[in-house]
């Protein structure tokens, strides 16, 4: 408020008020500037020229009276005097806008007074001008903020105390499916808010609340939110409180997050996916930098090299191949060749074991070699079958070579030699015989090992009782039994249930086993042979008192072609038969136990399950 | 020529020894690596004719044995094996044998067949000491 002058226009017709207006003035030194009209006709020129501050003006002017004026000053506060007596006017010009007026005394004590009121008037022009121009603010910036609310895809609603929704922008609009008129006036936590959430929606106002103005920039939420039509939404929340018109609010801006929360999800489903899928293969998946450092491997990876738990600190491919034969350095080297493919790494602790290792490099986005995965393959098995393949077509060779080469060469040896005497010749022909024999029996037992290897031989079980088949068996063998002077005996318990068995396999098995004790008893010895029940299970029992198996084969003697060789004596055989056995009897989900004493005898015994319908 | 024959099959065994002797050589016979060491020791034989499985010891452990020895590393040893894969050929020359010869062979040419490469084996000889 600027009162270091004011300008001031006195309309007064008398000429002495004007003194004592003027002597006022001077008298108290006031830093007014002022003109004087005399008449309406005056005042009227002199405001159609000049702006005032205050305008004084009588109320009787000669050719018209202060409310001719009045229209012309409505923007300029204006103090009006008038004679005693005319309180009325002085009433009905303060209706007209007239800011203050004074009784005119004799004495001109009014005089006094006029500069007060004149101060006032300032006071208040200057106070409605702060107020307009606040209006104007006001206005222009509720304006800016509705054009730039309408125009946000954040929905931006603002909430009195109560949290009733006091603004809804269109945003709030498309996503709530709520507009503007439905929803004003109504509370939020009641529409918008699921009712498991409503408990934290409020407490997180209230918290926004007691924080109070000075949390400007309140934290994001995320929340599930209801629509209008009853479907859930992923939003982020951001509340702030404000006081606007004196009163605290809080202005609510809300994102729709549902695609980027489902897009997250789905990424996070897929991850998780695909982690279940590489953790539960049964192949090693590794991942390596070009510098060998270990960017993912699954579990399995460290169940095939050998870890026992999954290790702490595993950071290059050194670490990992710790346990394996020369710390795998040919395949460290080898993943320095670009062409390498893949290679067998062999585990050597704590159990030996062979992996197929299989690389392939993996490009960045720059189609630049980032590194190689590599997948291991437990092939310990293949390995070991494979072995155990050349190792049979191998003792196959052998085996079928050896009588073959008698067989020929004595023959030949026949053919060339005219002279031979007939000692010889009955010598070498029962050679050739026993050789031929030896043939037939290993081409045979070659037959059905490889048919059982292959899976091709077809039992037909049937619900049997061994007995006759064990007695069958012990029948052909008795003659043999005599001949040698072996005592061979059989012992069969009555009423033994039937089982479910093929009757060729039994038999082949019986065949087998007490042809083996004949083979391998001396002179004088005795071969017992039970059938009998225990402990659920059906026992067929040989035992001897022959030679016995040495401890050092024991381990081997179900091995195929494996024979016990024993120096001087020549047993024929082909290292078959009890593979033969132990097959068969796996497929009756029967076991087959071996006792032996070196030149003391030996007893098998095979174990045959009776299931509860198998008994009946 | 003494022929020192090792073999586990005594069918074989027989049969070497019956045709061998047939064709004027002393044949000594041994059932298996540890027991043909032994003989060769001791009867010091002109050739030894070695089976390659064996019981005890088989025929290459017996054949290293034997070239390892001073009194034995000179006599040839022709490896007498079913085994004729390639793998065992290269086992063979490994532990120092001199020759070799599968079964089934022909008996009416082994021995053709055992002097022939005998004459061979004392070429190769000749051609080394020089």
């Amino acid at each position: 408020m600027n009162t270091d002058n004011i300008h001031l226009l006195l309309i007064e017709d008398d000429i002495v008020d004007q003194l004592a207006f003027k002597r006022m003035v001077k008298s108290k030194n006031l830093p007014y500037s002022y003109k004087i009209a005399n008449s309406v006709l005056t005042a009227k020129e002199i405001l159609s020229q000049e702006n005032f501050d205050v305008v004084i003006t009588d109320y009787d002017l000669g050719d018209g009276t202060a409310f001719d004026i009045f229209e012309l000053i409505v923007d300029t506060p204006f103090i009006f005097t008038t004679g005693a007596g005319d309180e009325k006017i002085a009433v009905e010009a303060m209706k007209s806008g007239a800011f203050y007026y004074h009784i005119k005394d004799a004495d001109r004590n009014y005089l006094e007074l006029l500069p007060v009121s004149i101060n006032k008037a300032l006071k208040e022009k200057y106070l409605e001008k702060l107020q307009k121009q606040a209006e104007i603010d006001l206005k222009e910036s509720e304006s800016k903020f509705r054009t730039i609310s309408s125009a946000a895809n954040d929905a931006i609603i603002v909430m009195d105390y109560e949290g009733t929704v006091q603004f809804w922008n269109r945003a709030a609009e498309k996503i709530f499916g709520y507009s503007r008129k439905e929803i004003t006036g109504k509370n939020l936590d009641d529409l918008i808010v699921p009712e498991d959430a409503n408990f934290y929606f409020l407490k997180g106002l209230k918290y926004h609340w007691e924080k109070g103005i000075n949390s400007a920039l309140g934290e994001r939420v995320e929340m599930t939110a209801r629509k209008k039509s009853g479907e859930f939404i992923f939003v982020e929340l951001s509340i702030s409180a404000v006081k606007l018109k004196d009163q605290l609010n809080s202005i609510l801006v809300i994102r729709d997050i549902t695609v980027q929360k489902e897009s997250k999800e789905q990424l996070r489903q897929s991850k998780e996916r695909l982690d279940i899928i590489l953790h539960n293969i049964g192949n090693g998946v590794v991942a390596v930098d070009c510098d060998l450092k270990i960017l993912f491997a699954n579990n399995k990876t460290f169940t095939l090299l050998g870890f026992l738990n999954k290790p702490e600190e595993i950071n290059d491919l050194h670490s990992l191949l710790v346990n394996c034969k020369n710390k795998g350095i040919t395949l460290v080297n080898s993943l320095e060749k670009e062409s390498f493919r893949n290679l067998e790494l062999t585990v050597v602790k704590p159990l030996q074991r062979v992996m197929y290792v299989t690389a392939t490099p993996y490009k960045d986005m720059n189609d630049k070699t980032a590194g190689k995965i590599f997948i291991l393959a437990d092939v310990t098995r293949e390995k070991e079958i494979e072995r155990m393949k050349t190792d049979f077509v191998s003792s196959v060779t052998h085996e079928l070579r050896t009588p073959i080469t008698s067989i020929k060469g004595f023959t030949k040896t026949m053919l060339m030699n005219n002279n031979l005497s007939e000692n010889n010749k009955l010598e070498f022909l029962e050679i050739i015989f026993k050789e031929s024999n030896r043939l037939e029996s290993l081409i045979e037992d070659v037959l059905s090992i490889a048919k059982i290897e292959s899976g091709k031989v077809s039992y037909k079980f049937k619900k049997i009782s061994l007995a006759p088949v064990i007695e069958h068996v012990y029948n052909i063998f008795k003659m043999q039994a005599a001949k040698k002077d072996i005592i061979l005996t059989c012992e069969i318990a009555e009423g033994l249930p039937q089982i479910s068995a093929d009757q060729d396999a039994i038999h082949q098995v019986a065949v087998n086993l007490i042809g083996n004790a004949l083979k391998f008893t001396t002179q004088g010895g005795e071969i017992k042979v039970k059938l009998y029940s225990e402990n659920n299970q059906l026992v067929f029992r040989i035992s001897d008192n022959g030679l016995g198996i040495p401890l050092a084969d024991q381990k081997n003697i179900f091995k195929k072609f494996y024979r016990v060789r024993r120096p001087g004596t020549e047993i024929p055989g082909t290292g078959l038969g009890l593979s033969i056995v132990q097959e068969i009897v796996s497929k009756h989900r029967g076991k087959i136990e071996m006792e032996s004493k070196e030149n003391a005898g030996t007893t098998f015994s095979v174990f045959f399950p009776i299931t509860e319908n198998q008994i009946s | 020529m003494k022929i020192l024959v090792v073999d586990d099959d005594q069918n074989i065994r027989r049969l070497l020894n019956f045709n061998l002797s047939a064709a004027g050589h002393k044949v000594i016979v041994a059932t298996n690596g540890k027991e043909g060491v032994e003989k060769a020791i001791k009867d010091k034989p002109d050739l030894i004719l070695l089976d390659i499985m064996m019981p005890v010891m088989n025929g290459y452990e017996a054949c290293k044995t034997l070239k390892e020895q001073d009194i034995t590393k000179d006599i040839p040893v022709f490896m007498l094996s079913a085994k004729s894969q390639m793998m065992d050929l290269d086992d063979a020359f490994n532990v120092g044998a001199d020759d070799y010869i599968t079964k089934p062979f022909d008996i009416e040419k082994l021995d053709y067949s055992i002097n022939y490469k005998l004459k061979t084996y004392n070429e190769r000889k000749k051609s080394q000491n020089k």
